[in-house]
């Protein structure tokens, strides 16, 4: 049995202990399909922080010793909850501060991008990864309806994303977490309108746990280490912005990383001229 | 040129992207393979595989949950092959650290027996509950036991320690949080030296601080065994610090011996001193508080500190004359003390300890106790204690507790020092000076800001060789004007001194009465 030590408030779990069985085993983390609401629910280790729908647990170095398949009890009576909801201190309000800021956040990110995935594109350089590359039209496009607020275009162009690229959530779905994350802490008035189609889209065009992801990014829900990265970009603490790139950047292979390009691509779509750049060479 | 393409689909099968990357290169890497990827076989990246003229890979109509391998070659045969190659090292899950794992690991003591069957130690580490059950089981299959486990009744402790007994065999704990056994670190260990001195402690970071401390002075160790907090109780008599002296007493790779404990319980003391005067090794007693006079009638070094125990078992394993350490006073420390204590307001006396390591607590309040008496308002708190780590993670894995304490702590006006512990080693937090740091400043601007001066004394816990590295940890400390010390003990009698010179330089305000006419 595994001991939850906090856990999502929005998981209705009833009495002291959640059960279900493993879908996915990997070190840091587990998908178990609950044995009452049939979601696939995130158990992770502690050290991972909060995920939209997860609970987090102490105890073991690795979860991979739950082999598929199993049956597993998780006992949550202690577990302190959590919101994955954007707290108000997250909201950013654009123009040249944040674009200054976003820019220092994307050469952090930048430094600790590894081959896969969308990371590469944070910096000039040659892109290694095929799916990288193919994404390149498909985020430029969403870059300009963003820019001349076509939600419809900026919707079409999401579309193009999910489930696009390599990992365990293919990159686009880390990429498209990232940008809803970001429109919502801007206010951004297309996020509406991806949201919509990315909610009928998911489910089809990708993996069951890419598709999760998407789910609860469109239902303002957010892993704790991408929350951290906005609350460190809208508080303006030197100290903090490092720490919390530096955390989501550890977070999966390639996901991090993902996950921060589509950020601030939707915090600052004018000022991302390193995406410019890569559009004439796409 | 020709090209031949070729995929399989692995059905319902989910990787990460380092190791499918991985065995993307490996593939590459074969003769006659011009191009492979592996993907889920979502429609975006099926897409991504027609344009590149891999399209003819994904073959049966695969789904979003199933993994296509694709890869372009110069011959059928080169493409076969490395299609074979995939799911081989598919199945073998080498592409990465992280791979998925679907074949589950041992499940019981008897299967991992079979993966192991050399192995002569058993870690339980499962709740309580079942902890004693796992334990009579390793015990039964010949195995020495490292009981991770808390909540283990006093009742199962002694059957499971009368059970090794019998059986010529080691039960370490129950709630044993370190250990070293021939070279192999156990739970909060840290990365100490190999060499001649054995160590028995029913102290966790007791331990730690000696062996880390043993390791600094250029010796080394060679087991490290703990006892679980409860062996020296009367119930439970000392059986596993009596069979860790027989059994340090025996190997041929130990030449000192060093027992660390609170004071125990008189007639177990009585048991222990019996077993250290018969001893054919030296024996360095550290029973924080205990009666040194009863340690040197059975022959041994009484130590007062975990660093005088470690500085006594270095001596003594280079055959030196252990020097004296009755914590005679050190003339710097005094100056250091004098010199912090003049940048303090008045009224600001107060100790406030906050300490992840308990027995670290533990030494501090004897220290602070023996220098500035009892009647004092200080306080050492141990955070890593019961009370706090109910439904969190213990402060050695978890800073925020900690910080959040420390800003509370500069918001008290009479607080002149923080005394702070630093535990490194593996499963300790992966930087825990780094997560330290912000609060300590934040801390010490708070007090500026209110007119004050917060004083910062720490130690750090570790080695070089720690995964967190003691020079970085010690290194971010000190850029933040932490004032910072070799053992806890130093930094404890750092603290006290500056109290000591904060209450000479400005007496306390006189109480309101004697200014009476």
């Amino acid at each position: 049995m595994l001991t939850a030590t906090r856990l999502d408030h929005a998981l209705a779990i009833r009495g002291p202990h959640f059960r279900g069985e493993v879908e996915r085993a990997y070190r840091a983390a587990l998908y178990i399909r609950a044995e009452t609401s049939r979601e696939l629910v995130v158990v992770a280790l502690d050290d991972v922080g909060g995920v939209p729908g997860g609970i987090l647990v102490g105890g073991p170095a690795d979860l991979r010793a739950f082999g598929i398949g199993r049956r597993c009890l998780v006992d949550v009576s202690r577990a302190a909850t959590w919101s994955a909801r954007l707290p108000a201190s997250a909201r950013c309000t654009p123009g040249p501060r944040l674009a200054a800021r976003v820019h220092v956040a994307r050469e952090l990110a930048a430094e600790g991008a590894g081959e896969g995935g969308f990371g590469r594109l944070l910096a000039p350089g040659e892109v290694a990864d095929p799916f990288a590359r193919a994404a390149v039209p498909h985020i430029a496009a969403l870059q300009d309806s963003l820019l001349v607020a076509d939600a419809d275009g900026a919707a079409t162009a999401a579309l193009s994303l999910i489930g696009l690229g390599v990992g365990l959530t293919p990159s686009g779905d880390d990429f498209l977490v990232g940008l809803l994350a970001g429109l919502e802490a801007t206010g951004d008035p297309a996020r509406g309108r991806i949201v919509a189609a990315i909610g009928e889209e998911a489910p089809r065009r990708t993996t069951t746990i890419g598709a999760a992801s998407l789910v609860h990014a469109a239902a303002g829900q957010y892993a704790e280490r991408l929350t951290d990265v906005l609350l460190a970009l809208a508080t303006e603490r030197a100290v903090g912005l490092g720490r919390a790139i530096a955390r989501a950047m550890a977070y999966g292979a390639t996901s991090g990383a993902d996950t921060l390009v589509g950020l601030f691509l939707a915090l600052d779509p004018a000022a991302a001229r390193w995406l410019g750049e890569r559009r004439t060479a796409a | 040129m020709s090209q031949v393409v070729r995929g399989a689909v692995h059905r319902n099968s989910y990787r990460d992207s380092v190791e499918l990357m991985g065995i993307a290169a490996q593939l590459e890497q074969l003769p006659g393979v011009k191009r492979a990827g592996l993907v889920m076989a979502t429609a975006a990246n099926l897409a991504v595989l027609a344009a590149a003229g891999l399209s003819g890979a994904a073959t049966g109509s695969p789904g979003p949950n199933d993994l296509v391998v694709a890869v372009a070659a110069d011959d059928a045969d080169a493409a076969d092959s490395a299609l074979a190659r995939a799911a081989t090292l598919l199945a073998a899950g080498t592409g990465s650290r992280d791979a998925t794992v679907e074949t589950p690991a041992a499940q019981t003591i008897a299967e991992a027996l079979g993966e192991l069957p050399d192995a002569n130690l058993a870690l339980v580490s499962t709740p309580g509950t079942y902890a004693t059950a796992e334990a009579i089981k390793a015990l039964k299959h010949g195995l020495n036991v490292f009981l991770f486990s808390d909540n283990v009744s006093i009742e199962d402790e002694i059957a499971l320690k009368q059970l090794a007994e019998e059986r010529d065999l080691l039960v370490m704990g129950p709630d044993c949080g370190t250990a070293i056994v021939g070279g192999v670190p156990l739970g909060f260990a840290n990365a100490v030296r190999r060499g001649p001195i054995g160590l028995a402690a029913a102290s966790g970071t007791g331990l730690q601080q000696v062996s880390t401390l043993i390791h600094r002075f250029g010796s080394g160790i060679s087991h490290a065994l703990g006892t679980g907090g409860r062996d020296l109780d009367e119930r439970v008599a000392g059986r596993t610090m009596l069979a860790a002296i027989r059994l340090l007493m025996g190997d041929p790779a130990t030449e000192v011996v060093v027992l660390i404990s609170k004071p125990p319980s008189p007639l177990v003391a009585t048991r222990i001193l019996d077993a250290v005067r018969k001893a054919p090794k030296p024996v360095v007693v550290n029973f924080l508080g205990g009666d040194p006079a009863a340690v040197r009638a059975a022959g041994a070094h009484p130590a007062a500190t975990f660093e005088d125990a470690a500085r006594l078992a270095v001596a003594l394993a280079r055959g030196e004359a252990p020097g004296a350490t009755d914590g005679a006073a050190d003339p710097q420390l005094d100056m250091l003390a004098r010199e912090a204590a003049e940048r303090l307001a008045p009224g600001q006396r107060d100790i406030r300890g906050l300490y992840s390591g308990g027995s670290l607590a533990g030494e501090a309040k004897l220290i602070l106790k023996s220098i500035l008496g009892a009647e004092r308002h200080d306080a050492i708190v141990d955070l890593g204690d019961d009370e706090y780590t109910v439904g969190r993670p213990h402060p050695m894995i978890d800073p925020r507790l900690r910080n959040e304490q420390i800003l509370a702590t500069a918001a008290d006006p009479a607080v002149a020092v923080l005394l702070l512990d630093v535990v490194l080693g593996f499963g300790s937090h992966p930087d825990p000076a780094d997560a330290l740091v912000p609060a300590i400043a934040d801390a010490m601007a708070m007090a500026v800001s209110s007119g004050r001066h917060l004083l910062v004394v720490a130690s750090v816990c570790g080695t070089d060789d720690d995964p967190q590295g003691l020079d970085r940890q010690e290194r971010l400390l000190a850029q933040t004007g932490v004032m910072l010390e070799s053992s806890n003990a130093r930094a404890a009698m750092l603290a006290a001194s500056i109290a000591k010179a904060a209450t000479k330089a400005r007496p306390a305000a006189a109480p309101m009465a004697a200014l009476q006419p």
